[in-house]
């Protein structure tokens, strides 16, 4: 059954893919330490090693996030280019 | 090149067409669609012309075929178009068509007449039937019960209550023997009949019976009437007449409009033949259909029988009505958009010959047309085609003539530049033969927007977005969306594309990807392990930089800087005003090309010189400036010069004596002679603008003046020396005098092009005055102008980091096991923000300034704009102009 309709599985499609790759590569950048993020990742803490610590926790945890929203994007990509098919089934028939 | 730097050589051409032959060459010039006919006969009207009845005659055709296509419409047909371009038909065809389609016509009249009168007799039957079966059961109420009760109403305000029957033979009418009004519902009943004469087998007292004759009359209304005519029959009545009425359950269909209408049948009833007439004049007024309706219930079975076989009778006349409708339609379907193609070309032939001049003896027609000179060749060639095909023997003439009109401005275009070409259009059309800013503003339009759009990821969105429009062209073309915001879009998807790819290059020159900064080479700026600790200390070059640059563009470190804002301010200002200063030199360049095309050394010396030294001296020496202190290392920064203060100080001719500190020192030595030398030239510059080429026509006309005494007018001339037109009565005098226009005078050339036409020298002074003012201090403006590329850049770089902090940053921060979900929501709205505000938003307004840059501070430089388009004569256009007023 299409839930929505032509142009809004496009829509969602287009989302998806954006989110799917743009995530998996955020997610790759802060698995390397990426510096761009370090003012993203709020770290905080008092001696160097906890510091250096902290670091690795927040920055594995946020690319473990990005990984799992991307899966779900992966998700939402499959469930959406389905609709679209379907819609274009109905079209056709 | 040549040919895309100007807009086509034009050339006005005389047509000589055979009258048989006329038709068929006209036909072929239009699928040319290459020459521009001038109107002859401007001065009679549109109904005095030759060809006015062919016209009208493809009017009613069209009449015709709209008709058609609206029955084709209300039949939910689908419009089968095939896309194809049949030729226009030859005129005795014409004959053909209209036969067609007067055939068409008249067959699809009398089938809409026929069902018509047959869905009118069936309403009517139906209508009938409806009756029948509410009286029926009306009647079978009253005869078993209380028909206050099975009023379907419920209780009414002026329910009859009062036909009283009084028990036994004792019945008689109350008081004054009408029927009375009251609230009660009748007092007795005895399952009196209504009627006198409805024989029920009771005996009745004769007097009461004569009085109790009630007449009745049942009819159908219109459901939104019934209560204003309940009350109009109640007032005009006095409350004597009894009215029943019941909802037909099924809407019925209106046989002319073909809308569903709700009806209901009611019945009155009253008594004498008075009543009868305004009862009946009521129902009249109202519209209410009355019908004959017997009053024994036999009759009224019998004949509810007789309606119910005629209405199947009249459903099987309907569907084949219908069937055979549907055929015709559907029949005629294939070919309406064929038809219409055909007709629509007939029609713009003869409107093209109704332009066209009739030669003394009527055996050719005169016509005047605009054509490129580099299309004669394919003209001539139609030409030939169109006289073969109507079989003539005289070959049609095609004659050049030399003209004092400026000819329309013709710049071809394909696909690619044809947006970029309206751009420019939509400012103002080109003088004729005036350099065409398209072919620069294919690169520097797209170039300016992306460094204010400098994004490398926003970039790349709108690049794939314009890659799909036009990798996808025939497709979506072939959809003809009516979608207006689409349709621009669509049309601009070279613009588009360029755009987003220039951006994705700013973008990495500004090494901003959605806001973050990505580190392909490795930066140049490294942190000793001891310095660490601090929080923040400053990187200095001498220190901490390693020698060689990053790579491309902007070094990553700064995005970690706070200062990144104060650097990245002070580059992208600079790179503006060089942008600027380029764009502007290139812009006055340009018109030193259309000078010497037009022959006008004048210009040259007067205007072109003083022009570019202006800006050289003053802006140019800016650039070398900010050139200069980009190459010197200052140790300390505020020993730095300050640029804008330096320009000021320059101009006014301030120099502050060095007391010892670094910031009174000159930038380099001799700056403060250079630039006192620089000033006074930009000065000597303005004068020159202004008084030396009205000073020099003045002279000239003086001379000229003394020579030729009462010559008047020396006109035009383009660059073709047997053009030469002298007048001696003063008639071109009325020809818009262009200063520009150049005279190259054979017998007595002055070396300058210029026109001595009605010389004032009053008006060409203020007009110099007026240039010179706008040049000048419109250099200052201008160059500050293009500062917005700095503005909108630095606003598009900081909107796009403060929404990744604002929501990005949310999502990337959360610990624990909903982390990825939040993310996926942030995410999600962080994109959408990011489509709608920074692409589409930021998009267009840096869209708009760069067109303005355009506009204004570049093409103000060298483009007058004052043309007119070649507007061809071509069934495509003319098509397409019919197409879309058809689906406005």
């Amino acid at each position: 059954m299409p839930i929505c309709g032509k142009k809004s599985a496009v829509m969602c499609s287009v989302l998806s893919a954006w989110g799917v790759i743009m995530l998996l590569l955020l997610g790759i950048f802060l698995r390397m330490n990426s510096v761009a993020f370090a003012e993203d990742l709020e770290i905080h803490a008092k001696t160097r090693s906890e510091y250096l610590i902290e670091i690795n926790r927040k920055y594995r945890a946020a690319s473990l996030n990005c990984w799992i929203a991307a899966g779900l994007y992966g998700v939402t990509l499959i469930v959406s280019f389905h609709q679209y098919c379907l819609n274009q089934k109905a079209r056709n028939t | 090149m040549g040919q895309q730097l100007r807009s086509e050589e034009m050339t006005l051409c005389q047509l000589f067409l055979q009258s048989e032959a006329a038709y068929a060459c006209v036909a072929e010039l239009g699928e040319l669609g290459l020459v521009q006919f001038r109107d002859l006969n401007s001065a009679t009207n549109a109904f005095q012309r030759k060809f006015v009845n062919e016209v009208r005659r493809c009017d009613e055709m069209e009449r015709k075929l709209r008709f058609l296509e609206r029955e084709v419409r209300k039949d939910n047909l689908p419009i089968v178009s095939f896309g194809d371009n049949p030729e226009a038909p030859q005129p005795r065809e014409m004959i053909d068509l209209e036969a067609t389609f007067e055939k068409l016509e008249n067959e699809l009249n009398e089938v809409n007449t026929n069902a018509e009168a047959l869905k009118k007799t069936f309403l009517e039957l139906t209508e009938l039937k409806h009756i029948l079966k509410q009286t029926q059961q009306f009647f079978d109420e009253v005869g078993m019960g209380p028909w206050s009760t099975s009023n379907p109403r419920g209780s009414k305000k002026y329910q009859v209550g009062a036909i009283h029957y009084h028990s036994g033979s004792e019945r008689a009418w109350d008081d004054d023997g009408i029927l009375q009004m009251a609230d009660g519902g009748p007092t007795h009943d005895e399952h009196a009949t209504l009627l006198g004469e409805d024989a029920r087998g009771q005996p009745q007292n004769a007097a009461g019976a004569a009085a109790l004759k009630l007449g009745f009359v049942a009819g159908v209304i219109l459901r939104e009437r019934l209560p204003s005519f309940e009350r109009l029959l109640w007032r005009v009545c006095h409350g004597n007449v009894f009215l029943r009425q019941c909802d037909i359950d099924v809407a019925l269909e209106d046989p002319v409009s073909g809308d569903l209408v709700s009806k209901s049948v009611f019945i009155i009833f009253f008594q004498g033949d008075q009543l009868k007439a305004k009862v009946k004049k009521i129902c009249e007024s109202f519209r209410a259909t009355l019908y004959p309706c017997p009053d024994t219930p036999t009759e009224r079975r019998e004949m509810s029988v007789g309606v119910l076989t005629r209405i199947e009778d009249l459903n099987t006349v309907l569907r084949q009505t219908q069937d055979h409708r549907h055929r015709v339609l559907a029949a005629a379907n294939k070919n309406i958009q064929n038809w219409v193609v055909r007709v629509r070309k007939i029609k713009a032939i003869y409107h093209t010959l109704n332009l066209f001049n009739l030669d003394v003896t009527q055996k050719c027609l005169i016509a005047e047309c605009w054509c490129a000179v580099n299309d004669i060749d394919r003209i001539h060639y139609a030409l030939r085609r169109g006289t073969e095909k109507s079989g003539s023997s005289v070959p049609c003439i095609l004659n050049r003539m030399d003209t004092k009109e400026t000819p329309p401005t013709y710049n071809r275009t394909n696909k690619f530049t044809a947006a970029f070409q309206t751009m420019v259009d939509a400012y103002g059309v080109a003088s004729y033969r005036e350099i065409n800013p398209t072919p620069f503003t294919v690169i520097t339009f797209p170039f300016l927007f992306a460094v204010m759009f400098g994004d490398c990821g926003h970039g790349l969105i709108m690049f794939l977005f314009a890659l799909w429009m036009v990798l996808k062209e025939q497709g979506i073309m072939a959809q003809k969306s009516k979608d207006e915001i689409w349709n621009t879009f669509f049309g601009g998807r070279y613009i588009i594309l360029l755009m987003g790819g220039f951006s994705i290059y700013t973008g990495l020159i500004y090494n901003d990807c959605f806001s973050k900064s990505l580190n392909i080479f490795g930066s140049a700026w490294s942190i000793k392990k001891s310095d660490l600790s601090n929080d923040s200390s400053m990187l200095l070059p001498s220190k901490n930089f390693d020698g060689t640059p990053y790579a491309f563009g902007v070094d990553p470190i700064w995005q970690l800087a706070t200062n990144k804002i104060p650097f990245s301010n002070s580059y992208k200002m600079k790179v503006s005003v060089i942008l600027g200063v380029m764009q502007m030199t290139f812009g006055v360049m340009l018109s030193f090309y259309n000078h010497r095309f037009f022959q006008n050394r004048l210009n040259i010396i007067c205007e072109f010189i003083p022009q570019m030294i202006f800006l050289m001296s003053i802006f140019g020496y800016l650039v070398l400036c900010i050139l200069g202190k980009w190459m010197t290392y200052y140790e300390n920064p505020s020993c730095a010069p300050s640029l804008l203060l330096m320009l000021i100080n320059m101009v006014m001719f301030s120099y502050p004596a060095s007391d010892g500190t670094c910031i009174t020192e000159s930038f380099y030595t001799g700056q403060q002679f250079f630039q006192v030398i620089l000033v006074l030239i930009a000065m000597a510059c303005i004068p020159w603008i202004l008084l030396a080429k009205p000073l020099i026509l003045r002279k000239l006309w003086l001379a000229q003046n003394g020579q030729y005494g009462t010559l008047n007018t020396v006109q035009v001339q383009q660059k073709d020396e047997t053009q030469i037109i002298y007048n001696e009565d003063g008639t071109i005098a009325q020809q818009p005098a262009m200063q520009e226009t150049v005279v190259n005078n054979a017998g007595h050339d002055f070396g300058h092009g210029i026109t001595l036409d009605n010389f004032d020298f009053g008006e060409i002074f203020i007009n110099q005055a007026i240039h010179t003012i706008e040049y000048c201090l419109g250099s200052v403006s201008h160059t500050a102008s293009y500062l917005r590329l700095w503005a909108l850049s630095l606003a598009h770089a900081q909107l796009s980091e403060v929404l990744w902090n604002m929501v990005l940053r949310v999502g990337l921060n959360q610990d624990g096991a909903m982390g990825g979900i939040v993310l996926f929501l942030m995410f999600g709205f962080w994109a959408g923000l990011t489509v709608m505000v920074l692409l589409l938003m930021e998009g267009l307004s840096a869209f708009l300034h760069a067109l303005r840059l355009h506009w204004v501070e570049f093409q103000s430089k060298f483009y007058h704009g004052e043309g007119y388009l070649f507007a061809p004569f071509s069934f495509e256009s003319i098509l397409h102009n019919a197409e879309l007023e058809d689906s406005a």
